[in-house]
């Protein structure tokens, strides 16, 4: 009887657990982090990259790019600020990452500088303007005609990649993304100016939660 | 001593009742829609112009998913979106399921609890690998239709990565690990004794796509105009497409698409591997290719179509007597069990005519991606697994059901013991329900057929082989290193 009693009260103790555990299966929830952590920080990472992480490599590049000599020494030569033109960052990551906010971003800050003029590289716009151009030629006064053959030529192009490079085991994702900036000089083809900056970032998953 | 009898009562019922609770919230989801979803796209096969209907009918199914099964409706709805030409939509719900897939790496305790004392259909699904896997071949596709070829290549390289971490988990080794290892022998005998097909040493085949290494490689190359990327890169996706392929070969017997290596040989010249491209030559003697020079003054017509409909899963039931306490008890247990399935579209017929009425390209489909035998051996990689667990589940089950008998016997008299065996055997019997859950829009396989033509304008048309019914008739004008995409769902 008591061996029963026994067999019994373990039943109901693990039924019981069971029960408890199966209320906390109604709200079951994953466990997730992600932290952003040094270059120099080993092992594991990587979450997606964030707005944060555009802000952020925009943020250090622009202070690169003002901080070098490239600007000065061409107004030096020149005696006028250079004018540029955004090319493209190619994206070579997996991750959807839309380059333009990013350059976007870069562009004004220069602007901001007063360092540099910019002009625009988007075929649309220029088609856009080009039309307008046109327009004006046939009817706008003659005095306030913007006509073709006079708009300015770039004398650098900007552009870049961003790249990643991925490690994965179990729940722990290491990702590290390499941004890379250049400027052309469209006279030589000379590499004027050039940086990188990296973002490392560590995910960790657990594989159980509750 | 009446609390020590009403107490061991409680012990019996109290367990069973709540196995009956349980057994509520542990149902297949409905596969009503599927019916519809074939049906429309076999009368009316999508080519990705605006057909509300596949869309509609996943839409209005979404209630019986439930919230357990929120991927598995993504895939649907991405799937469906995609036939009806919705790509947006189709792009937002597959990244969508690809993110809820992967916060399911993290497993419930509870859930898995819950699931030892009811079934796996308390476990929010979470997709096969290979299912995984489509979210981003497919998704991949609704970039490339609207030209975003960089998108595109990111969903492939996603592909990559999930590969790569899939292959880590379950690695190919002879000796297979995992937490029931002690289990196997009983699993094989019993597998083995019903016939059961699966893999006997639980190695893992699907170490690569081959489909989405070759489209890797179109999507680049769409971009080399760009500036974007180099051939280098292209020429590398093509080379181990063609190494799965190969391997692909062995595996499922499909043969190599001729495709393949005309794209290796264009890319690794372009790339100025002037050796290697010797060597690939030597390897495929009478090969030809268009060369780069020219390729890059052509536009390109890329056509894909999804055929048929791939497998589903239906529940296999199995029975033996196992000595539980004293008892033979009898032991049952549902297993998935992968059922019908396929297509009776031979490949498709692409051919351009230009304006003077002149047919000036003519090219086969061929099967690129064979979704049914990559989706089967995939499932079989898993039954052992999904095997011993069904087993080790339904004796814990038996086991409880048994004990609890025997103790509401003998405190509580026969009436007790025959109430406590009745409920038991109603609960388990209920909840003996196998994982059906498949992802069931998926076709049986992806035909792939590229016409290359200088610039100009076309008039395209594409006819299913072997047989009648709607094919695809469109104008398109090319301008040099333009890719334009033709992509087709037919249920038939």
């Amino acid at each position: 009887m008591g061996l029963f009693f026994k067999k019994s009260q373990a039943i109901s103790a693990v039924m019981l657990v069971a029960g408890f555990f199966s209320v906390f299966s109604l709200t079951g929830c994953s466990s997730y982090s992600v932290k952003r952590v040094s270059l120099n920080t080993e092992g594991g990472v990587t979450s997606r990259w964030t707005d944060n992480d555009a802000r952020l490599t925009a943020k250090t590049l622009i202070r690169k790019a003002l901080r070098e000599d490239w600007l000065a020494n061409f107004k030096t030569r020149h005696g006028r600020r250079p004018v540029v033109e955004l090319g493209q960052i190619i994206n070579r990551s997996d991750q959807h990452i839309n380059t333009r906010l990013f350059l976007n971003h870069f562009q004004d800050q220069l602007l901001e500088s007063g360092k540099v003029h910019f002009v625009t590289a988007n075929a649309a716009h220029r088609s856009e303007a080009s039309s307008e151009r046109a327009y004006q030629m046939s009817h706008a006064r003659s005095s306030t005609i913007h006509g073709p053959d006079q708009q300015t030529g770039a004398d650098y192009l900007l552009t870049g990649s961003i790249n990643s490079y991925v490690a994965r085991r179990g729940g722990k994702t290491v990702r590290m993304y390499e941004t890379h900036l250049k400027a052309i000089d469209l006279t030589t083809n000379e590499i004027v100016w050039a940086s990188e900056y990296r973002v490392k970032k560590i995910a960790h998953q657990s594989g159980m939660g509750f | 001593m009446n609390r020590i009898v009403t107490g061991s009562r409680g012990s019996g019922l109290a367990p069973l009742l709540f196995l009956l609770l349980l057994m509520v919230t542990s149902c297949a989801p409905s596969t009503e829609q599927y019916k519809g979803y074939f049906e429309s796209l076999s009368l009316h096969p999508s080519d990705g112009a605006a057909d509300p209907e596949p869309e509609r009918i996943i839409e209005k199914a979404r209630d019986s998913y439930g919230e357990r099964n929120r991927v598995l409706y993504d895939m649907d709805l991405g799937a469906a979106a995609q036939a009806s030409g919705d790509y947006r939509t189709s792009e937002k719900v597959f990244r969508q399921a690809d993110r809820l897939s992967r916060l399911l790496y993290t497993k419930s305790l509870t859930n898995l609890i819950e699931a030892y004392q009811t079934n796996d259909l308390v476990i929010p699904y979470r997709g096969y690998p290979f299912e995984r896997v489509m979210i981003n071949l497919l998704n991949s596709l609704n970039y490339a239709e609207t030209g975003d070829w960089n998108g595109a290549l990111v969903e492939t390289r996603k592909i990559r990565l999930k590969l790569q971490t899939y292959n880590q988990n379950y690695p190919k080794t002879a000796n297979a690990p995992g937490k029931f290892a002690q289990y196997q022998g009983q699993a094989v005998q019993l597998m083995a004794s019903h016939h059961i097909d699966y893999n006997p040493s639980q190695l893992n085949h699907y170490t690569d796509d081959a489909f989405a290494r070759f489209l890797s490689g179109v999507y680049q190359e769409a971009q080399v105009n760009q500036g974007g990327v180099n051939y280098s890169s292209a020429m590398i996706s093509y080379r181990k497409a063609l190494d799965t392929y190969a391997k692909n070969q062995a595996l499922y017997q499909v043969p190599i698409p001729s495709f393949v290596v005309p794209a290796l040989l264009r890319t690794t010249e372009a790339a100025g591997r002037v050796n290697l491209l010797k060597r690939l030559q030597r390897t495929f003697p009478g090969v030809s290719f268009i060369h780069s020079s020219s390729f890059e003054q052509m536009g390109h017509v890329l056509f894909i179509g999804y055929n048929g409909a791939i497998f589903h899963l239906v529940s296999q039931r199995f029975a033996f007597p196992l000595p539980i306490a004293n008892t033979l008890a009898m032991i049952s247990f549902s297993t998935p069990n992968p059922v019908s399935g396929g297509t009776s579209i031979g490949g498709h017929q692409l051919s351009a005519e230009n304006g003077a009425g002149h047919v000036v390209g003519l090219v086969q489909a061929e099967d690129a991606e064979p979704l049914m035998a990559i989706g089967l051996t995939n499932f079989k990689d898993h039954l052992k697994r999904i095997v011993i667990r069904e087993a080790v589940r339904s004796i814990l089950k038996t086991t409880e059901e048994v004990v609890s008998t025997q103790v509401a016997n003998r405190e509580g008299g026969f009436l007790a013991g025959l109430i406590t065996m009745v409920v038991g055997d109603a609960a388990n019997v209920v909840s003996d329900e196998a994982d059906t859950r498949s992802w069931r829009t998926l076709p049986a396989d992806m035909d792939y057929a590229e016409l290359d033509l200088p610039p100009g304008t076309y008039s395209i048309q594409c006819s299913p082989g072997g047989m009648m019914g709607p094919g695809i008739n469109k104008t398109v004008t090319l301008v040099p290193g333009q890719y334009y995409l033709i992509h087709q769902t037919d249920g038939r």
